[in-house]
């Protein structure tokens, strides 16, 4: 903006007389011409007048550019080997490589005097040698008694469980049975008593031998079980080997198991009670070993592990369907939740307001103004002791907020399915809910049955995918065509061309199909597209040949 | 209820026809109140294209409003037949509004629609021959499609198929007055044919704009 456009806007005519006071100013400023201006004092600048030398942008106080760089010479970078062990005479394997900032001989030299850079990375896991084999042998000894101990306290823990439940059932199986047989005294009473008693007698006694015969069943069980349990045994050997996979991958289980190739099948719970229960034993002998380390080492359970395995095995492997039904139970267990609360609220409400006074007496003591006045300041003290109790008492219970990891899940879950489908459950699910009271609808049962294409046809139903319709009705005729922009000129040309083309067209001014129908009209978009496509190529026809005109212009005048 | 609730991602249409008949005054149908300078009577309608096909509890009302010189220009029709019937002597546009019936608890819930007809008393196609007795038949197809429509229309739209055009029709008078599948079949075979046509032609001008392309390049060099 100049100070013209200033002045014209202030609409101020410009005298003559200004215009010397301007010459001062340009001279007084051609000083500073040199200096560069930007940004708003330039804006100021620029309001002096018209005459006024263009600002000098050039920066020519200080010349440092590329050029300076250019002169400077290159750091060196040397290639050198990548050294984890450090120990010249060890090296197998890959070589690798790495650049470093500095020329060679200096690099050499320092890396007499410095430790290698590198070496503070290169560690190792702290693994307990293995014993040897007398130990190992004692160990294995010592593992499996206490093994079988335990194995003992477990089985005697069942058993007494089993014991207990037999002995219910044993009960009851009395009761009823005694019960029939009172039923029977009764009937039998004529009979006489003698015989009963008897009967009595024997039943007890067929009881007791059962008991006996069942007792030897269950040990029997148990030597059966204890073959089946065993496993291959873990020789020296093969522990040696364990121990040093274990070493080479760096108890990376998963690795291990994989590397591990003897002629026993384990499973890699099995690699880690051996490994785990074996440095156990190890660290125990030693004398400085770590008590707590050694606590860690023994709650390794393979059962439990591989239990856990399976958990969350079962775990992935669940459909989606599952998931989102126990999400929904999730929910649902919410909501009950919350009007349980809900109800407790509204009762304690209900309890305090039970606690008033009640008027059970005549009201003829209130008549007069005393009396009133006295009903009143009791009233008065009943409210404050009743807020009291609720401010110390009842805090009223915050309604736990629906997990968000359910939530939020099931959001996702949600944009996976169309419209329609969240749509169609969500009916699927209100119907659950009245069940039994409604049968389907017509339109529901409609909408989730599969239409054939005829039929969607014969009742002009239509399913937009992932088109957005806006709700109301329309007349096929006009409906909105996708993506098509200025309609009525594209529609214009489209006539012209369709005439220029010697196309049929109906007298009128623009031409649509004479049915339209949702076939028609899918059409008619098509046509309607190439169209404007074929508009779009002859406009850029048109402006090659004027261009192509223009350079034989040129041309021919050169 | 939830009937209002609209249903997601589902159009529904129903084939209609608008449009006028008209044919000569003749004398005898004139009556006392006719005014002398009237040429034609016509017939202005607007109905489903199946016959069987009930709009009723849908469309509460169809207005037709008619030039203003007329008594009464907006004509209010409360049950089928939705058509008006006039005399007069110049063409002008008719609006046809449908009323759908109000009211949350019915739950249709659409706003009234308009649909604009010219009235034509005169032969307008130049392809069809005017017919000897002087009818003029107007009669355009149109669907009516409801989008997203709510569950009461949907369960109003679907107790029948209303989509089930005549593959053909007998009747040759009639031709120009209703419409089939063949219609639709051939109109699709035209626009083929165009678009065929319009293809084509986007090769020749491919080839033409490469060429001058090339053209261009030759001079330049």
């Amino acid at each position: 903006m100049s100070a013209n456009d200033v002045l014209d806007v202030l609409n101020i005519q410009r005298d003559t007389s200004g215009q010397p006071a301007k010459k001062k100013a340009k001279t007084s400023n051609d000083g500073t011409t040199g200096l560069r201006q930007s940004g708003m004092a330039r804006e100021l600048y620029n309001l002096l007048g018209p005459n006024t030398p263009p600002v000098n942008l050039q920066n020519t106080a200080n010349n440092t550019g590329i050029k300076d760089k250019w002169k400077t010479k290159a750091t060196p970078w040397t290639l050198q080997e990548f050294r984890p062990t450090a120990e010249p005479g060890k090296e197998e394997g890959v070589k690798l490589y790495h650049w470093v900032r500095g020329a060679k001989e200096l690099l050499q030299q320092e890396s007499l005097k410095q430790p290698y850079f590198f070496k503070k990375f290169n560690t190792n896991v702290d693994i307990p040698e293995l014993v040897d084999e007398k130990t190992y042998d004692k160990f294995m000894v010592e593992i499996k008694e206490h093994v079988k101990e335990e194995k003992k306290i477990q089985r005697q823990k069942e058993k007494q469980l089993e014991k207990e439940r037999k002995a219910k059932e044993k009960k009851e199986k009395q009761r009823q049975e005694r019960l029939e047989k009172e039923k029977l005294k009764a009937k039998e009473a004529k009979e006489g008593k003698k015989k009963e008693v008897k009967e009595e007698e024997e039943e007890d006694e067929q009881d007791e031998k059962e008991d006996d015969e069942e007792e030897e069943d269950e040990e029997e069980d148990d030597d059966d079980e204890e073959i089946e349990d065993n496993e291959p045994e873990w020789t020296y050997e093969e522990t040696a080997y364990l121990f040093d996979l274990c070493k080479a991958f760096e108890l990376k289980w998963h690795i291990i198991h994989d590397r591990y190739h003897h002629e026993n099948e384990r499973s890699q719970e099995d690699l880690k009670e051996q490994f785990y229960r074996i440095c156990k034993y190890i660290y125990a002998n030693d004398t400085n070993g770590n008590p707590t380390l050694i606590e860690g080492l023994g709650a390794f359970s393979k059962i439990k592990e591989t239990e856990r395995k399976q958990y969350l095995e079962r775990l992935l492997r669940r459909t989606p369907a599952e998931i989102a039904e126990e999400e929904s139970l999730v929910i649902e267990a919410r909501r009950f939740e919350l009007a349980a609360k809900k109800m407790l609220v509204e009762r304690s409400n209900l309890l305090t307001l039970l606690d008033y006074p009640q008027s059970s007496q005549s009201v003829s003591q209130y008549q007069s103004s005393q009396g009133i006045a006295n009903l009143y300041s009791n009233l008065m003290i009943m409210d404050k002791n009743q807020k009291k109790r609720q401010q110390s008492t009842a805090v009223d219970p915050i309604p736990p907020p629906i997990p968000l990891a359910a939530s939020s899940s099931s959001r996702k879950e949600r944009s996976f399915q169309t419209h329609l489908q969240q749509y169609l459950t969500g009916l699927v699910k209100q119907n659950q809910q009245q069940n039994g009271k409604h049968e389907m609808s017509a339109v529901q049962a409609l909408l989730t049955k599969r239409l054939s294409v005829k039929d969607e046809e014969a009742y002009g139903l239509h399913y937009h995918n992932n088109e957005k319709l806006t709700p109301g009705v329309v007349l096929r005729s006009s409906q909105r065509l996708h993506g098509l922009q200025q309609r009525q000129s594209v529609l214009k040309s489209v006539n012209t061309i369709l005439e220029e083309l010697d196309m049929a067209t109906a007298a009128g001014t623009s031409w649509k199909p004479v049915m339209p129908t949702r076939k028609t009209m899918a059409k008619y978009d098509e046509l309607l597209r190439s169209v404007i496509t074929l508009l779009d190529l002859k406009r850029g026809r048109d402006k090659l040949e004027s261009e192509i005109q223009l350079i034989r212009s040129q041309k021919g005048l050169e | 209820m939830s009937s209002s609730r609209r249903i997601k991602n589902v159009s529904i249409s129903v084939p209609i026809l608008y449009g006028n008949h008209a044919e000569k005054l003749t004398d005898d149908k004139r009556t006392a109140i006719t005014p002398p300078d009237h040429t034609h009577e016509w017939t202005v309608f607007l109905k489903p294209v199946l016959d069987g096909v009930d709009l009723t509890p849908l469309i509460k009302r169809v207005t037709f409003k008619l030039h203003e010189t007329y008594d009464t220009p907006v004509r209010s029709i409360e049950s089928p037949p939705y058509q008006v019937t006039e005399t007069g002597w110049g063409e002008f546009e008719i609006i046809i509004k449908i009323h759908f019936h109000p009211g949350s608890e019915l739950g249709i819930n659409e706003k009234n629609f308009q649909i604009f007809h010219g009235l034509k008393l005169h032969p307008f196609n130049p392809k069809a021959p005017p017919r000897e007795n002087g009818e003029v038949h107007s009669v355009l197809y149109d669907e009516l499609i409801f989008q997203e429509p709510t569950e009461a229309t949907f369960e109003i739209l679907t107790r029948k198929p209303f989509n089930l055009l005549p593959e053909t029709i007998e009747d040759e008078e009639k031709k120009d007055q209703e419409f089939s599948r063949g219609d639709e079949s051939d109109e699709l075979a035209r626009l083929d044919v165009f678009i065929h046509k319009i293809k084509q032609e986007i090769e020749t001008q491919k080839n033409k704009y490469q060429d001058l392309e090339q053209e261009k390049i030759a001079l330049l060099q």
